[in-house]
Formats: C-alpha cells, sequence, structure tokens
C-alpha cells in the first residue's frame, strides 16, 4: 500500500573536497541507478551537509582519508559510506542496504504507486468545481480559501483522465498523458472548442454520465429478469462501458471498478453537495451572497 | 553547494526529473540528457519523478522554489512547462515568474536541453513553452525507430544478423 505521508529518500553524491570525483560516465550510470530505484539524489561538490536534509539517508562519495560526519537538518546522523573501488550497481547495492525500513516507491515494482493524477493549471482554473462534483473517488477538495485542490492524488485512478473532460476551462492536466492539452502541452483555442464538446458526454449519452451508468445498470437488470439471461446482460453492460470507456477515454478497468449504482448516487450526491458549499463560500468570500448557481455534474 | 555558482553562473541551481513511472519522455533524451549533466563537473539535483514528489508535498520543491524567489536561476529540465509549473503549484511551492527556465525533454532534443541547463538558453526555454511540431515529433521518433532497426537482431534460430 503506497502512502504519501513521507518523502522519498534521498542519496547524496559527494565530490566535493576530501573526496575524489567519479568519472563522467560511471557517474552518470549511478546516479540514472539510484533514479531508476526511485531515489532523489543530489550531486554535491561542497557543502554535503547543507544539502543533508531529513529526506538524507545517505551521503556516498570516494572519500580520501575517511568518511566525514554528516548530520542532517534534524540532527539525525546520516551513514555516509566510501564507496572506492565500487561499481555502480555495488552502490546501489549499499544504498539499498542504508535505507533499511525507510519506505521507497520503486518503478515497476509490483507494490510500486505510478504518480498518476490530476494537476490544476492556476491560470486556467475558475474554481467552477465542475471536476469535484464529477470525481467520485475524493481525489479533489478545498482549501481554507474555498478554492479547488487536488487533495488525495493517490485515489486518482491509474491512467484515467475522464475528469480533464469536464473541465471547461481545459485546465486539468496529467502530465503522463500521452497527447495534449491533456499531457500539459499549451491550449489552443480548438481545444478549447473541443474540450468544450467533450464535456457534453453526457449529452452523447443521453444524460449525465453517472445517471446514465446507472440507467444502463437498471435497463440491464431488468433485462436480466425478462430474459433470465446472466450472460446477455453481461454483454449489454460491457457494450454500454465499451461505449463509456471510447466517449470519455475512461480506461475499462476504472469503469469495472466503479462502485454499485447506489453508492454512485451517493457519492455524486456527497460530491455535489462539496462543489455547492465550495461554491457557495467562495461568493461568500467575494461578498457575492450565496452561489448564483450549482454545479452540474 | 558554493561552486554551483561559480560554475554555472550567479547562484544558478539545475534540477533533472527522471520520469521515472512512464515513458512520456523519450528513454533516448532523458537518459543523454543526464549522462551531460553528470559529465559538466557541476553540481545537481535529480529527482525520480517530480509528479511522485509533488503528489507527496516534498518541502524540497519548496525550497527550490524559494530559492528562484530569491534571486538564483532555477533550470529546470523535465516535460512541459505548464505541467511542471501545475506541480510545483500542487505542492504548495508556486514558483514565480522570474529565476525560473523550464526545458522540455518530450519536444527538445537533448542537445537542447543540455545547454539550456548547463548555459542557459532562453531560446530553448521558449521553444518548451510552445505547442509541439507534430510533424517534427513524428520526424524524431521516425529517427529513433530508424536507429533502432539498425541494431542487430536475433533472428529465430538465435543468430545475429
Amino acid at each position: 500500500m503506497t502512502t504519501l505521508a513521507t518523502r522519498q529518500p534521498r542519496v547524496v553524491l559527494y565530490e566535493g573536497s576530501g573526496a575524489e570525483p567519479l568519472a563522467g560516465p560511471e557517474r552518470a550510470e549511478l546516479v540514472a541507478s539510484l533514479l531508476d530505484r526511485g531515489y532523489s539524489v543530489t550531486l554535491a561538490h561542497e557543502g554535503a551537509a547543507a544539502a543533508a536534509d531529513e529526506a538524507t539517508f545517505v551521503v556516498v562519495g570516494r572519500f580520501v582519508g575517511g568518511a566525514p560526519l554528516v548530520t542532517a537538518a534534524d540532527a539525525t546522523k546520516v551513514e555516509v559510506h566510501d564507496c572506492t573501488g565500487r561499481t555502480p550497481a555495488e552502490v546501489v547495492g549499499l544504498v539499498d542496504g542504508a535505507r533499511a525500513d525507510r519506505p521507497l516507491n520503486t518503478p515497476g515494482a509490483g507494490d510500486s504507486w505510478k504518480p498518476w493524477f490530476p494537476v490544476i493549471d492556476p491560470v486556467r482554473c475558475t474554481n467552477c468545481m465542475q471536476c469535484l462534483s464529477f470525481c467520485l473517488f475524493d481525489v479533489y477538495g478545498v482549501d481554507a480559501d474555498h478554492r479547488l485542490r487536488v487533495e488525495n492524488p493517490s485515489n486518482c485512478k491509474v491512467n484515467c483522465p475522464a475528469c480533464s473532460r469536464v473541465c471547461p476551462d481545459v485546465a486539468i492536466m496529467f502530465p503522463k498523458y500521452h497527447a495534449g492539452p491533456i499531457d500539459g502541452a499549451p491550449v489552443s483555442q480548438t481545444d478549447v472548442g473541443r474540450e468544450k464538446m467533450k464535456i457534453d458526454i453526457s449529452a452523447l449519452l443521453g444524460g449525465d454520465l453517472y445517471a446514465r451508468l446507472r440507467e444502463r445498470s437498471a435497463e440491464a437488470k431488468n433485462r436480466f429478469s425478462r430474459e433470465r439471461s446472466a450472460d446477455q446482460a453481461l454483454a449489454e453492460r460491457r457494450r454500454c462501458l465499451t461505449k463509456l470507456a471510447d466517449a470519455a477515454a475512461i480506461p475499462r478497468e476504472v469503469l469495472d471498478a466503479l462502485p454499485s449504482p447506489e453508492e454512485i448516487q451517493r457519492k455524486s450526491a456527497e460530491a455535489a453537495k462539496r462543489a455547492a458549499a465550495a461554491l457557495a463560500g467562495q461568493a461568500a468570500a467575494e461578498g457575492t451572497g450565496p452561489a448564483a448557481s450549482s454545479p452540474s455534474a | 553547494m558554493s561552486d554551483d555558482a561559480t560554475r554555472t553562473g550567479p547562484a544558478v541551481r539545475m534540477l533533472y526529473c527522471r520520469c521515472a513511472f512512464a515513458q512520456v519522455v523519450p528513454a533516448d533524451v532523458k537518459g543523454a540528457v543526464l549522462e551531460g549533466l553528470a559529465g559538466s563537473g557541476q553540481g545537481f539535483e535529480a529527482v525520480a519523478d517530480l509528479c511522485d514528489m509533488a503528489a507527496r508535498r516534498d518541502p524540497h520543491l519548496a525550497d527550490l522554489a524559494a530559492l528562484a524567489k530569491g534571486g538564483a536561476t532555477l533550470r529546470i529540465a523535465a516535460c512541459w512547462p505548464r505541467a511542471v509549473r501545475g506541480l510545483f503549484h500542487l505542492a504548495d511551492s508556486p514558483l514565480g515568474d522570474a529565476g525560473v527556465e523550464i526545458l522540455n525533454m518530450r519536444t527538445l532534443p537533448a542537445e537542447r536541453v543540455l545547454a539550456g541547463m548547463l548555459s542557459g538558453d532562453p531560446g530553448a526555454v521558449a521553444e518548451s513553452a510552445a505547442g509541439r511540431d507534430d510533424a517534427a515529433a513524428e520526424q524524431a521518433a521516425a529517427g529513433r525507430i530508424a536507429a533502432l532497426g539498425q541494431l542487430p537482431q536475433s533472428t529465430p534460430e538465435g543468430e545475429t544478423r
């Protein structure tokens, strides 16, 4: 289980006075290997002690005359290892050993978390709360000033960019998406028009996305009771989900993992309520009275 | 890291993002940029994934943003500047307009990124923020595929051709 409460551990590669520098290719290999394991790396020439913050747990270097004592900003002792004569792979092993039980999100590891979540463009966002109202997974929240914020990034469904499609201002990015403007590429006027069309996924599917899901589910249930065919009902559900997935670029796994229609309804109502409260708070803060309109999902 | 200031000009800090959890930054570009930085003899910061760091609201991002606000230059090799700024904002460490130079490894060739990181290149910074040139991107991708095609390939019999 991934927790975002802790920082990724950081390694300082020290090459300042009292240490021999690594050769360029060797240094590149070592830094790349550490990064690919998930560590942050500071290549420091001077002031390793200053570079060592509370995320730093180890300083490595080819020290001449012994490894110096380094203390991190929070006064915890940082392990210092002399890596003279060691290959980059051996140094990575040394670092892994020094890490002990500090959690590390390692790319490609079975239990790793792919950092996939919405990133708000503060320049474009108008705090309309459409996304907060749309998301069923409590990814969004509001700050003390009733402004939208990404509150629970790890709740986001990996590879699902659906909320970016409902943003009328094209203000939601997923930096790891494969195409613009969702990946953060500049937004053109064409994009604004296109995205505005996309928010009408609901219209395309004959109503609000989640209402349509509930409806489809109910239809499937009815069909099931009429025809007594679980296979047909499942096939219908699959067709419906495929259509939704195509229209909104929602991965099938996400749709398959959606909660029950009742739960969706409850969550939608809850999210809409939070969005309405945020809008009312904004309006009150701006002295314009209660929000004139409530958001639609 | 006082020597960084002397080697890259007045108070320059470099940050490299490996984007280790995705394949959206061309591997050859991010590999060559890292090799160039590592071979430059200058100090720099490297992170496995800026998105991961932002999601954790890592205070180190605030330190970096504060440096740029304090008159230093922060050069970042990562992806789209709009996304990078959004990530810092998400981490409650918004970047100011001045003192920040973001180089886009998704669209620029490695040598442009590296030159921008090591010496500063306003043209490369401006290009990083501009829309992608699909034709150029396709051409670059075709070049990579062609280069891969020239690598020795294994036949079903296990021989190299």
